[in-house]
């Protein structure tokens, strides 16, 4: 059966800085589950419309977001200080899990 | 990059003294723009962007915070180090309900945008290690701190 590809954004203040030091551990920990992916880096501010226009499945953030975000949002601080990295881990694997099953 | 073009001795202080993180951010954004490094907006936009996006790395131990802004304020790449004679309130990354003390403050100036993202990964690469804060917290002097950065950050691949 072919699965869906998960598009997930990743969110910063510049737009830059999380999608490099997250997008390769959400890719590994997608793949270990059979799930692929594409990360697109956003600077914060550009979310909400972003994710109105469609295709985006997850939101994965460093940035606090504001306006109305109507998919799954991910705290990702931890995938940067490494504190509570796992956890975040485990997050976007059941999200993403249960978006391809769904 | 060159570590020890971004990393000066001149920018590194310890035992400054300030009542908040906005005074903090001032006096080392009012430093930087004395020394030439930063345009006169690069004060209010990091404080600004501090609001928006609170830099406080939310670590055991102690804490740190990289407060940045966008290239366009910027004239010359360099980092700032400081570490506060007494620790202020910054608001954590990712999370702007949460605030805890900070007395290491990190804050970068950074000319080529396109290298943003390699250098904060090497510099939370050193910060994430608990026990390389702590010695940032113990050594003796700006001295002993530049030796120590330029040797972390060089061993980073920065």
């Amino acid at each position: 059966m072919a699965r869906k590809k998960l598009n997930i954004l990743a969110v910063c203040g510049s737009g830059v800085v999380t999608s490099s030091m997250i997008a390769q551990k959400v890719e590994e920990t997608l793949r270990e589950v059979g799930i692929d992916c594409e990360v697109t880096g956003l600077v914060s501010t550009s979310v909400e419309e972003y994710v109105q226009r469609g295709g985006i499945d997850i939101v994965v953030t460093t940035s606090p977001l504001q306006g109305q975000i109507d998919v799954p949002i991910i705290k990702a601080v931890p995938l940067m200080t490494g504190i509570g990295e796992d956890d975040v881990l485990e997050e976007i694997r059941e999200t993403a899990q249960k978006l391809v099953s769904g | 990059m060159d570590v020890t073009t971004l990393v000066r001795s001149e920018f590194i202080r310890t035992d400054v003294e300030a009542h908040n993180a906005d005074a903090a951010l001032r006096y080392m954004a009012g430093t930087l723009l004395d020394a030439s490094f930063v345009k006169p907006t690069f004060e209010q936009a990091i404080i600004d962007r501090e609001r928006r996006n609170p830099s406080g790395l939310p670590m055991d131990g102690p804490k740190i915070a990289i407060p940045h802004t966008s290239a366009e304020h910027v004239e010359k790449s360099v980092l700032f180090f400081v570490r506060l004679a007494q620790p202020v309130e910054f608001r954590a990354m990712g999370d702007p309900d949460i605030s805890f003390p900070v007395q290491l403050i990190s804050m970068f100036a950074l000319k080529e945008a396109k290298k943003i993202g390699a250098l904060l990964e090497a510099l939370i690469t050193v910060y994430k290690d608990r026990d390389a804060r702590s010695t940032l917290v113990e050594l003796p002097d700006a001295a002993a701190i530049y030796s120590f950065l330029v040797d972390r950050l060089r061993r980073g691949r920065l």
